[in-house]
Parts: structure tokens; C-alpha cells; sequence
């Protein structure tokens, strides 16, 4: 059964484009959710595999999103991976001491990104 | 004595005109033999003309010219001699206090320098001519006033703002710029120590604007010998404005009797700036965000991931996909400039050695080398660890890399070598392209340019990518240098500081 993926990004466009990308070229099952509140929720009813978190959003952004998650049930063990267009080093320092699989830049290639999460998440094949 | 009758004439004049035309009463007799007395001892030339010449003249002027009156006007200052502008009487209702220089011409017709102020003369159509004989002492006096006098019009002209002060730190004079910038007259500003010029009222609201420091501060850490310039903040009459403001000892002989102050308005391009930075700010979001959009889509369907494409439209969605590439590195260059210039680029400084991002940087375009048939090559790789950031010297050596591989013929070479010296490493790039005109080499470095912009080898670009190198590689305590013969190639070098030669790390990060 195909692993699935959670992509949590408030720009429609792009979390399509990685939901697309994560389905076509990685032959997982892709769940998209727009805000911290809709990742909460689709966490608790979906229970990916694995959450790919956009760092930078309006409101509660990543790394709140990711506290919330953690102190709920349905989402203390999740896998997560960051996703960011934080250029600087100690930007993506800061997100990767938190309690994450890695981070991923942004912009990413939409046929290189299911490999990138593959690898984080010791997934194989 | 001819002064009581000449000088009696004058006299009258003065007291209703040369027509006689009386108004009032006479001056009491002793009056008026104290007034000529003090005309006839006058050492400036007094002369009343009229239309019909001269009418009267003092001692000091009859000194000057000789016996004159009933001369006409012109006889005695010639319209125009060398060295003298034209000279004409002007009208008597029209008042000149500014002294000019003419010529003037004695009774034995010799012609010499006066200087005169020429007003409206006691009578209906007659001129009041004060004159003064330059020769000898006078002219030197006379040159020095005229000195004087444009010095202080300068001062009064510049737009930069400047505050005089003694060694006591009062105000001995602010000009024109500085008045209307604080909005003050000069009687409110001369006599008052600096430490109360432009500072914030009591009755200011709470971050309004920052404290600062004031004229006082800076004007006391420059006689301390620390930075002579800073940002300060004055308040101008309830309103902020940030200056310029750079301080300059006044030294007489060996000592310091004062300072001045230049003082010019930079709050425009404070808000211009701040403009800038906001500008970069949306573009940097969003630009970026839809251009990523734009990739992805391109990238998958481009792919084939998502199914098969006829010829046609893969080749137009292709070229849709190098143009979004373009635009994107556009942005992106365009956004480290801003930043370079703002000197808000981040840069993160850590151990480098130059030697492996010399091999990284040969590696990464080798493929872009071998489309233009052109061989790249790594001729040295000496270990030279540097304190610099990685990422952003691989940037700048990115952008030379290319841009030697850009400009070559098929079949040319180019070279990458880092080297170590006793102090500094150097990575060096050497290209056998047609080389750079030896008026450009400084050129090249400028934003937009491409020293063959205009001819049909035009490459891409945007033309930023030697401007971004300079930048980074001087942000990071280095330099680039460049050399260059035509027709032969040119051979840009990064130069560093070592690591372990470095005295101290500068602070390049802000």
C-alpha cells in the first residue's frame, strides 16, 4: 500500500504542485491541508506517513504547527520534514534542532522532492 | 580750501535737490558747516551727477579725478577699460548698495581702478556715486573684502548645512541650508552651545524617533579622535529630520580655536532607502512564489511524468521552462545586489578551503562547458583554507566560471587554479576568450554591462553577475583582480586572506 504523504502549505499552487509531484513521480498518496488547523485535522483523520511542513506561513506557521502537533495525540509521532525558502544557514540550523526528519529548500524540484522525502524517512524503493 | 563750495553744493542737494527745490527749512547754520567739514574730511569720493555731467565733488574725490564738475559722467568713468566690466549710470531712482569695480579717468587722462556704490542722488534725476580710489593699499583691502564677501556668499549658497562653533562649543555662525533645515534664524541659533542646537522637545511623544547622539556627541567624539561623521537626529521645530553629520577641527596655527559642522538633510534618501528595502522584501516573495510555480508545472509536464506530448508543444513548454530559469536567476541576482548594496547580504563566514570549491566549481559546469565545446580545467588545487562563507564565494566563483566558459570560442580553454601564498589565496579563473578593451577593465564590474553588449556575440545574462562577485568577495575582506590582453584572454582572480594570517575576523555579517 502507497505511503501517504501530508503536504501542509498555505499557497494553493504550490501545495498542489507538491502533492502532484509526490503522486506522479513518487507513487505515494498525497493529502493537502492549508493551515496549521487543517493539518490537525487531517492528521487525527488520515494518519500519514509522514508531514511535509512548510516553515513560513501566515498565523501559526511551521514550527508551531509542529508544536501543536506534538502535543496532541493523533500527531506526537509523526514523521515531519520542513520545507523552507529560508536562505540562511542558521534558519535552516534553528527548524533542523527541532524535532524533525530534516529540511527541504524551497524552491524544489518537483521530480527530485519524493526522492528527498524518501531519503529523510528511510523509506525504500 | 575748495571743499566749501563744492561740498556746498552737495549739501544742498542733499537737502531737496540740485534744482533748488527746497522743501522744509534750512538746516541751522552750524549744521550745515559741520556737515561740509565732515564731507571735505571724508577719504571716500563723494560725486552727485545729473544728466548734464558732474555737479559736485568732495576733496577725496577732486584727489582722485581733478577739478570735474560740469564734465559729463563719461569722461570721468569711461564706459569700459581692460579689466574692468562696462560701467553705466544707473537709473537714479534705482538703488545699488553692492560695490562694483570700474574704471574711473583723472583730469590727465589716466585710467585706474575704483570702486564704487552708486545710489539715488538728492535731486530728481541725479546719482549719489561713492568712490573709492583703488590704487595702492586699497586695492589689496578692496580684494580682500571682495574675498570675504564671496566666501560668505558660497557659504550662504551650498546646500549642505554648515555650523560654525569656538573652542567652547557655541555657535559662531550657521548658514543659510542649516537655518532652514532647523528652521531657525540665525539669532536664535549664534551664541547657543551646540549641546541645545537640534535636540528633541520635552514635549515630544514617545517613539517619535530614536534618541541618537547629538551635534555635541559627535562633535566631542571628533575631538577625541573617534569617527568624525554620523547619522544624527534633529528636531527641527517639533518635526525629526535625520543629517549627515561630519565634524572638522578649525586649527589656527597649532591650535584648535573651533569646529565646523557639516550638516546635510538625509532624511529623502533615508525614506528612498527604506522604499528599497521593502521593494526587495515583495519581490523577493512575491516574485519567488509563483516563479517556483511556475517551474514545478513546467518541470512535470516538460518530464513526461504526467504523459506523452506532441513535438510541438513540448518543444514551446521547454522553452517556457529555460525563460522561468532565466527569470529566476534574474531575481535572484537582482536581490543580492539590493542586499550587497544594503550590506544586508547574509553571509556566513566559517573555515573554507578555497582548494575544494575549486574542484566543486569545475565540476558543476563541466557539463555547461562541454555544450559550448569548450575545455574546463582545474590546473592547480593547493589547499588554502580561508574565513569566508562557502556558499557565496562559490557563488562568485560560479559566476566567473561561467562567464569565462560563456565568452570562449569552441575549442577554447579555461582555467581554474587556487594557489596559497605567504598571505592570501588566490583562485583564478583564465579564459583564451577575445579579452576585455583596457578602458573597461574597471567597467566590466558595473551593474548591467557587458563590455560586448552592443555586437552580435551579445550573451545572456543579466549582467550582474561580476557586480554580485566584487561584492561578495570584498564583503568578505578580499578583492577581485583582473587581468586582460585582447584577443589573447582575460584571467579574473578571487583574492582572499588566509585563515591563520588573519588578525582579526571582521564582522561581516550586520
Amino acid at each position: 500500500m502507497a505511503r501517504t504523504v501530508l503536504v501542509v502549505d498555505d499557497e494553493p499552487h504550490l501545495r498542489e504542485l507538491a502533492a502532484l509531484s509526490l503522486e506522479r513521480v513518487g507513487g505515494f498518496t498525497a493529502l493537502t491541508a492549508g493551515t496549521a488547523a487543517e493539518c490537525l485535522a487531517a492528521v487525527a483523520e488520515h494518519h500519514p506517513d509522514l508531514v511535509l511542513l512548510d516553515a513560513m506561513m501566515p498565523g501559526t506557521d511551521g514550527p508551531g504547527t509542529l508544536a501543536l502537533l506534538r502535543a496532541g495525540a493523533a500527531g506526537a509521532g509523526v514523521p515531519v520534514v520542513f520545507l523552507t525558502a529560508g536562505v540562511q544557514r542558521h534558519q535552516v540550523r534553528a527548524l533542523e534542532s527541532l524535532d524533525v526528519l530534516g529540511v527541504l529548500s524551497k524552491p524544489f524540484d518537483p521530480l527530485e522532492l519524493p526522492a528527498q522525502v524518501r531519503e529523510l524517512a528511510g523509506w525504500r524503493g | 580750501m575748495t571743499a566749501d563750495t563744492r561740498s556746498g553744493d552737495g549739501v544742498a542737494a542733499a537737502d531737496g535737490g540740485a534744482e533748488g527745490a527746497a522743501a522744509g527749512d534750512p538746516p541751522p547754520p552750524e549744521t550745515e558747516r559741520s556737515l561740509r567739514d565732515l564731507l571735505a574730511a571724508l577719504p571716500l569720493g563723494v560725486l552727485v551727477v545729473g544728466a548734464d555731467g558732474v555737479r559736485t565733488v568732495n576733496d577725496a574725490a577732486e584727489r582722485a579725478f581733478g577739478p570735474r564738475v560740469g564734465e559729463p559722467f563719461a569722461g570721468v568713468f569711461p564706459r569700459s577699460s581692460p579689466g574692468a566690466p562696462p560701467f553705466a549710470v544707473r537709473r537714479a531712482d534705482e538703488s545699488g548698495s553692492e560695490p562694483v569695480e570700474v574704471a574711473g579717468r583723472a583730469a590727465d587722462g589716466t585710467v585706474f581702478p575704483v570702486e564704487v556704490i552708486v545710489s539715488p542722488g538728492p535731486g530728481p534725476g541725479t546719482a549719489l556715486v561713492l568712490a573709492r580710489d583703488l590704487r595702492g593699499a586699497a586695492r589689496a583691502e578692496a580684494e580682500l573684502r571682495r574675498q570675504r564677501s564671496l566666501t560668505a556668499l558660497l557659504l550662504e549658497s551650498t546646500t549642505d548645512g554648515f555650523l560654525g562653533t569656538d573652542r567652547e562649543g557655541r555657535v559662531l555662525f550657521a548658514n543659510t541650508a542649516v537655518r532652514r533645515l532647523l528652521r531657525q534664524r540665525a539669532a536664535d541659533l549664534v551664541g547657543r552651545p551646540l549641546a541645545e542646537v537640534g535636540r528633541r522637545p520635552a514635549d515630544a511623544g514617545d517613539g517619535a524617533a530614536p534618541e541618537g547622539p547629538s551635534l555635541a556627541d559627535v562633535a566631542a567624539r571628533a575631538a577625541a579622535g573617534g569617527g568624525a561623521s554620523s547619522r544624527v537626529v534633529l528636531w527641527c521645530r517639533g518635526t525629526p529630520r535625520s543629517a549627515q553629520v561630519t565634524v572638522a577641527p578649525v586649527v589656527a596655527g597649532e591650535e584648535t580655536v573651533g569646529s565646523v559642522l557639516t550638516v546635510r538633510d538625509v532624511t529623502e534618501e533615508e525614506r528612498v532607502e527604506e522604499l528599497k528595502r521593502q521593494f526587495t522584501a515583495v519581490v523577493s516573495h512575491e516574485l519567488r512564489t509563483p516563479l517556483t510555480a511556475i517551474k514545478a508545472s513546467l518541470r512535470l509536464v516538460t518530464s513526461g511524468v504526467l504523459g506523452p506530448l506532441p513535438e510541438e508543444p513540448a518543444r514551446l513548454l521547454r522553452i517556457a521552462d529555460e525563460n522561468a530559469d532565466r527569470l529566476a536567476a534574474l531575481v535572484n541576482d537582482i536581490l543580492d545586489v539590493e542586499r550587497l548594496d544594503a550590506g544586508t547580504v547574509p553571509l556566513e563566514p566559517e573555515p573554507t578551503d578555497l582548494a575544494d570549491l575549486a574542484r566543486a566549481g569545475v565540476e558543476q559546469l563541466g557539463s555547461a562547458a562541454d555544450a559550448a565545446g569548450v575545455e574546463l580545467v582545474l590546473a592547480a588545487a593547493e589547499p588554502a583554507v580561508v574565513h569566508a562563507d562557502p556558499h557565496r564565494i562559490a557563488q562568485a566563483l560560479t559566476n566567473l566560471v561561467g562567464n569565462a566558459v560563456k565568452f570562449s570560442a569552441a575549442g577554447g580553454r579555461v582555467e581554474v587554479s587556487c594557489t596559497r601564498g605567504a598571505h592570501e589565496a588566490r583562485l583564478a579563473v583564465r579564459d583564451e576568450g577575445r579579452g576585455i578593451p583596457h578602458d573597461q577593465l574597471e567597467a566590466v564590474f558595473d551593474r548591467f554591462r557587458q563590455v560586448y553588449a552592443s555586437d552580435a556575440q551579445r550573451q545572456s545574462g543579466s549582467g550582474l553577475g561580476l557586480a554580485i562577485t566584487k561584492g561578495i568577495v570584498e564583503r568578505s575582506g578580499g578583492r577581485v583582480e583582473l587581468r586582460s590582453r585582447l584577443n589573447e584572454g582575460s584571467e579574473f582572480t578571487i583574492v582572499l586572506p588566509l585563515a591563520d594570517t588573519r588578525e582579526e575576523a571582521p564582522d561581516t555579517t550586520r
